[in-house]
């Protein structure tokens, strides 16, 4: 015989019949005879009842609709990653193309615009780099005998890199340490080339003018003998003030060699066409001053193959290539020193350099 | 019984394995086939028929993202009902801890599904005090259910509602044959209970 509370415990099994029919016996044997778990056994059978008889709740009818929606959503994100990079393709290699030509056209938008002035802001620069080579190389073969020197050059090298840093737009700045290394070579004494530098950068950067007059100084150096050598360092200093427009006419005359010298030896700049040639009257009181101030101005605006010349006291010519589009500016800059008369101007100028003449007469 | 899940076991194969492919179509027949039954397991077990909608679709789209991964060690329909079951116990925590007052929560699925039960014929021949002495019990019954502890009520659902198996209860909850059992024996009592103090059962 089972207890009670056994029986109870194993209502449940016997109700789904998960028993051996000896547990199921000794069950039933104890059900007839108790009524309590007889009783159980009922409220259990009915409790079951009352389960299964509940109402089934029906799906709403958009229900598998909604279900496959998400589920053909979440197929799609999966493939999408994939897909995505191939199927749109064709929307997307027209908008490629579309975006890289209008890249390229703006490009060379871009590079025709600056592309000249990039030339005149670099030429002057290239033959001066020509020319500090030749320079170095001469140095170095005179210079590489005492380690001291080499010392003192590199010190000056330095410099040079630092002065670099400082002004780069300026193409004066290697030559004019080129000029203090050379002095310093020379016997003369140690303190000048760092004045020199000193003044150089005092100058104002930028100036590119600067470039020309102590590729000058430069090439004085150039000749070997040492007692020249000592004197041109002041020679060198002289060109550079030779800028300010009271300088003597003397230095003028070696500046103007030195270009011709650079012009002919380097063969960059190539001569203008004589038939473009663009020609401004200037009357002025003194014409001497005039000539140098235009000369710095056509300095200014990035002429090359500045020329000058004086036939008759009271004429000077100054023959010059002066870019199309600093025509108008040059011009303008010209009027404030004078009464000037244009020739042949031409009211667009091309994007090139053009043969330019000033003829500097003194005032009746 | 086992026959027929046999045979129901074949024809969710071939549509499993073609979902399986990445046929959606194919899931599709499945869905259709399963809805209602999970719908119901979940509707007993949250007490709220919104919610239960939710829950099944929730499952459903996690039994896609995982049917690749279904080796067919067991039913399509038991896996299913596994997955539906932990949506399910895991929307009771969420709810839960949201509000204490369970009992509001299962009144309102009880007036959703009389709406539901107008479509029913059998409830449209019933006269008004049937349908309402109907919904009564359903309601109670159902508050009954809310009141046992989760762990009972899964498998008196699964048991007493689904009938399921307890070899397939034990798969679906991942338990042992014997704590079916005993769970299943304290969920009835509790339930027997509970319907005895509300006058559903007793008047034998």
């Amino acid at each position: 015989m089972i207890k009670c509370a056994h029986c109870k415990e194993q209502l449940s099994a016997y109700l789904d019949g998960i028993m051996t029919a000896e547990e199921k016996k000794l069950l039933e044997d104890h059900i007839s005879t108790c009524d309590q778990c007889n009783r159980a056994l009922s409220e259990l059978r009915k409790t079951r009842e009352t389960l299964r008889n509940l109402e089934e709740v029906e799906p709403p009818p958009w229900f598998t609709q909604k279900v496959m929606n998400r589920v053909r959503e979440e197929a799609e994100s999966r493939k999408g990653l994939l897909q995505r990079l191939f199927y749109p393709l064709r929307i997307k290699i027209p908008i490629e193309a579309l975006a890289t030509c209008l890249v390229v056209v703006l490009a060379l938008f871009v590079y025709r615009n600056t592309e000249p002035e990039m030339k005149a802001i670099h030429e002057p620069q290239e033959t001066v780099g020509t020319f500090s080579q030749d320079q170095t190389q001469k140095q170095d073969s005179r210079v590489s005998s005492t380690p001291k020197e080499i010392e003192g050059k590199s010190d000056s090298i330095l410099k040079e890199d630092h002065t670099r840093q400082r002004n780069t737009i300026s193409p004066a700045r290697p030559e004019s340490a080129g000029t203090g290394g050379l002095v310093e070579n020379a016997p003369s004494p140690a303190g000048i080339p760092e004045r020199q530098m000193a003044e150089k950068n005092s100058e104002g950067i930028g100036n590119k003018y600067e470039a020309k007059t102590s590729e000058t100084g430069a090439l004085k150096k150039q000749e070997p003998m040492p007692a020249q050598k000592s004197v041109a360092a002041p020679a060198a200093r002289l060109k550079e003030d030779s800028v300010a427009p009271s300088t003597g006419s003397a230095a003028f005359n070696n500046a103007q060699e030195a270009m011709k010298t650079r012009s002919s030896r380097t063969g960059q700049t190539a001569p203008v066409a004589e038939s473009k040639q663009i020609l401004f009257a200037v009357s002025t009181n003194n014409i001497e001053t005039t000539a140098k101030e235009t000369e710095a101005l056509l300095n200014r605006f990035g002429a090359r193959n500045i020329n000058r010349s004086s036939q008759q006291p009271r004429l000077i010519t100054l023959d010059a290539d002066l870019h199309g589009r600093k025509i108008k500016e040059f011009l303008d800059a010209l009027k404030t020193m004078g009464d000037v008369k244009g020739k042949d101007i031409p009211s667009k100028p091309p994007e090139e350099y053009l043969a330019v003449r000033i003829e500097i007469t003194a005032n009746p | 019984m086992d026959e027929k899940d046999r045979i129901l076991t074949d024809d969710d194969a071939e549509f499993v394995s073609r979902c399986q492919k990445g046929d959606i179509e194919a899931f599709e027949v499945l869905v259709k086939r399963h809805q209602k039954k999970m719908l119901n397991i979940v509707y007993r077990i949250t007490g709220d028929y919104d919610d239960a909608c939710e829950v099944v679709q929730e499952a459903f789209l996690s039994a896609y993202r995982a049917i690749k991964k279904f080796r067919r060690q067991a039913k399509f329909s038991t896996w299913l009902t596994g997955i539906t079951v932990n949506h399910a116990k895991n929307r009771l925590r969420q709810t839960q801890s949201r509000s204490y007052h369970e009992v509001v929560s299962i009144d309102d699925p009880v007036e959703t599904e009389s709406g539901e039960l107008a479509h029913d014929p059998r409830a449209q021949e019933a006269s008004a005090i049937e349908q309402l002495e109907q919904k009564e019990v359903q309601q109670e019954v159902q508050e009954c259910i809310g009141g046992l502890d989760k762990d009972q009520r899964e498998v008196l659902v699964l048991r007493d509602i689904e009938e399921f198996s307890y070899d397939e209860i034990g798969l679906i909850l991942k338990i042992p044959d014997g704590t079916v059992k005993s769970r299943l024996s304290r969920a009835r009592d509790a339930l027997k209970d509970c319907l005895k103090m509300k006058k559903v059962i007793g008047d034998l």
